[in-house]
């Protein structure tokens, strides 16, 4: 049994065909699965929503992952983000995890690690 | 007994005789101690008078003391206020010894001169008697006529000798008339030459006037031979030149001014010749030392120009690296995205839930992402091409500004900036160009941009493109407060950055400029905008290249 089961995880990435692949493997773990442009669109959902999960974009038009990672951390703390980079000085693990983010994950990143890393944060809640 | 009776009567008569004398003796003493007394007391009236007296004079004494005193410290201050004007009157003497000594010197002088004066006199009046004497002697001789030879030429030279020393000019008048008179009476004939000499030199001292003169060479023509003729014309210039001296010292004078004029030319032609030389020598040296610079000039040129090459591509480079991280993210999403797919199916394999909807669903998915893999790659192509022997192609603008855009709308999306562009662009405006130059130069604008306003409060870029017919407009304005004056000449020149160091190269703008005008095209800054905008002017159709031309560009 999957620890995602029943989970409400939002996924923000402008990319929608990223978004579709995502939510795709989410689905098949018996996620609840919201999706969102970027940032900006993200925050409204998770505070109305009860989001347990994020998954985020760090780059992104109009609200990036870094200002919503922050954003979330202001308002509900608890709820883990998992932040996706391109690796190109967007961002470091360490300066991620600093901020409260739960792990950083280079794109194009390893589909399994990033499931067993979600489970994981699942696991926390 | 007798005896004794008389010698006691004798005896008693002398007592009585010394008795009365006693007695007298007495009497006087009596008298004398009074009047010694009487003598006493006035003696002492007289002392205590005497005594009045010396107080009184003492006292008088002692007051005319005083006085002598007081007057003795007047004379002291009298003296003291004498002393100044008594040294100033020293000075004075001193000064009048002085000059009176130098009196007396200047009188010595002059005595001695009056001395000599008067010796020189004497001199004179001896000579002017003797001169009188000759003078009386002479006009005695005035009406003398046919003297002998002789004695006419001792007549001149007394004449001559009276002459030079006759101290006034009457004398000298008087005789000039004797010599003339001497010479109208006198026939001078001779053939001795000596004394023609010395007769003709005598009288031409006296006979300045010349018709006097001429009197006399006419009586010798008469009288003498042509030789002596000649002789006496010698003297007769020799005389005449002498009113002629003036002018022989300003013909001199003339002479040798022209002399060391000509010295200085010499001078002057012996320097030019020299200095032209010099110059023939620098001339020579510096040619060469002009190939030399030429050489070295041109190996710099060389070298400058390779490293101009080695600093575009690296401002093309620094161009690709500011990109580098939007690239990325614009492959590495795509490439998510497969990978994630693939490992999606496979999973549906393995347990069983995979059907064909699926499958066709996934595959198309990964075509599309492969696609869109593709496209970035092409559109970075043009970076690792030297791009200017690329023909020129008809390509829609729209086109070029949209895969420009797609590069950096990463970059500007991220920092808030607006980046808006005219809508309805009207996606069949085509030009003919090498598009990835066109978009290289809006890129760099772009970036340019980027750069001034990343840290403004309002942040955005417009781009706006119009068709003028046989020309096209690119706008590219942003929210920055236009370029200062100053360094609106100096934008364009290669290396001009006002970036930070490491930042800018300097070489964005010059080179966007040779791109736009190898284009055939105008690359400009619109002054009347508000804010910053580069203008871009590019025409529809290339005219064509000659091939000297197009060999160039290869």
């Amino acid at each position: 049994m999957s620890l995602l089961k029943g989970k409400n995880v939002l996924v923000v990435d402008d990319d929608s065909d990223l978004r579709e692949t995502i939510v795709f493997d989410l689905t098949r773990k018996g996620c609840n699965v919201f999706e969102a442009e970027n940032g900006t669109m993200a925050l409204p959902i998770v505070q109305s929503s009860k989001i347990d999960i994020v998954i985020s974009d760090v780059r992104m038009p109009n609200g990036d992952g870094v200002s919503l990672l922050k954003e979330i951390k202001k308002n509900n703390a608890r709820i883990p983000v998992v932040l996706l980079a391109t690796g190109f000085a967007d961002l470091t693990e360490s300066e991620a995890l600093q901020m409260g983010a739960f792990c950083l994950l280079d794109k194009p990143m390893d589909r399994k690690r990033m499931l067993v890393l979600l489970e994981k944060s699942a696991s926390l809640l | 007994m007798k005896k004794y009776i008389i010698l006691a009567i004798g005896g008693i008569f002398f007592l009585v005789l010394l008795f009365s004398f006693y007695q007298k003796s007495e009497s006087s003493m009596t008298e004398n101690r009074q009047n010694v007394l009487n003598l006493f007391l006035t003696a002492k009236k007289s002392e205590l008078t005497l005594e009045k007296d010396i107080i009184k004079s003492r006292n008088f004494l002692s007051l005319t003391y005083d006085l002598i005193v007081e007057d003795e410290k007047e004379v002291d201050q009298i003296c003291l206020g004498l002393n100044n004007p008594l040294t100033g009157i020293k000075n004075i003497n001193k000064q009048l010894d002085d000059s009176i000594n130098d009196y007396c010197k200047a009188l010595d002088k002059k005595m001695i001169q009056v001395e000599t004066f008067k010796s020189k006199n004497a001199i004179l009046k001896n000579s002017t008697l003797y001169l009188q004497k000759i003078a009386l002697e002479d006009n005695y001789l005035v009406g003398n006529k046919n003297l002998k030879e002789e004695e006419l030429r001792n007549q001149l030279v007394k004449m001559s000798l009276a002459y030079s020393v006759a101290p006034n000019n009457d004398l000298k008048e008087a005789l000039q008339k004797i010599v003339d008179n001497l010479l109208l009476n006198n026939e001078l004939t001779t053939s001795n030459e000596d004394d023609l000499e010395m007769i003709v030199s005598h009288v031409s001292r006296i006979l300045e006037n010349k018709d006097n003169l001429d009197v006399l060479v006419k009586n010798l023509v008469s009288s003498n031979t042509e030789v002596l003729l000649d002789k006496v014309r010698q003297n007769y210039f020799v005389s005449f030149s002498k009113s002629e001296d003036t002018a022989l010292i300003f013909k001199k004078l003339l002479f040798g001014v022209c002399l060391m004029f000509l010295f200085f030319t010499m001078y002057n032609i012996i320097l030019l010749w020299k200095s032209a030389n010099t110059i023939l020598i620098a001339n020579q040296t510096l040619e060469s030392r002009v190939i030399e610079r030429t050489k070295q000039l041109n190996e710099s040129k060389e070298t400058i120009i390779q490293q101009q090459q080695a600093l575009i591509s690296s401002a093309k480079m620094s161009s690709l690296g500011e990109m580098a991280g939007g690239i990325a993210h614009e492959i590495n999403t795509p490439l998510a995205i497969i990978g994630m797919r693939v490992e999606q199916l496979e999973e549906c394999v393995s347990d069983g839930t995979v059907n064909t909807e699926l499958v066709l669903k996934t595959t198309q998915i990964i075509k599309n992402t492969n696609t869109r893999i593709a496209k970035i790659i092409a559109g970075l192509r043009f970076f690792a091409r030297d791009s200017k022997t690329m023909p020129t192609q008809m390509e829609s603008v729209s086109k070029i500004l949209a895969d420009t855009f797609s590069f950096c709308k990463e970059k500007f999306s991220i920092h808030g900036i607006q980046l808006e562009i005219t809508k309805n662009i009207d996606p069949s405006i085509e030009i003919d160009c090498r598009p990835v130059e066109i978009s290289q130069v809006v890129l760099n604008l772009l970036n340019n941009s980027f750069d001034a306003i990343e840290e403004f409060k309002e942040k955005w870029i417009k781009v706006s493109l119009t068709d003028l017919g046989d020309l096209v407009e690119i706008r590219i304005t942003d929210s920055g407060q236009g370029i200062p004056k100053d360094l609106q000449d100096k934008i364009m020149q290669p290396f001009f950055t006002t970036k930070d160091v490491g930042k800018g190269t300097g070489l964005g703008l010059s080179i966007s400029k040779g791109i736009i005008e190898s284009h055939q095209g105008k690359f400009v800054l619109d002054n009347n905008s508000p804010n910053t905008c580069f203008v871009l002017l590019l025409p529809k159709k290339q005219q064509e290249k000659s091939q000297e031309e197009l060999k160039e560009v290869s």
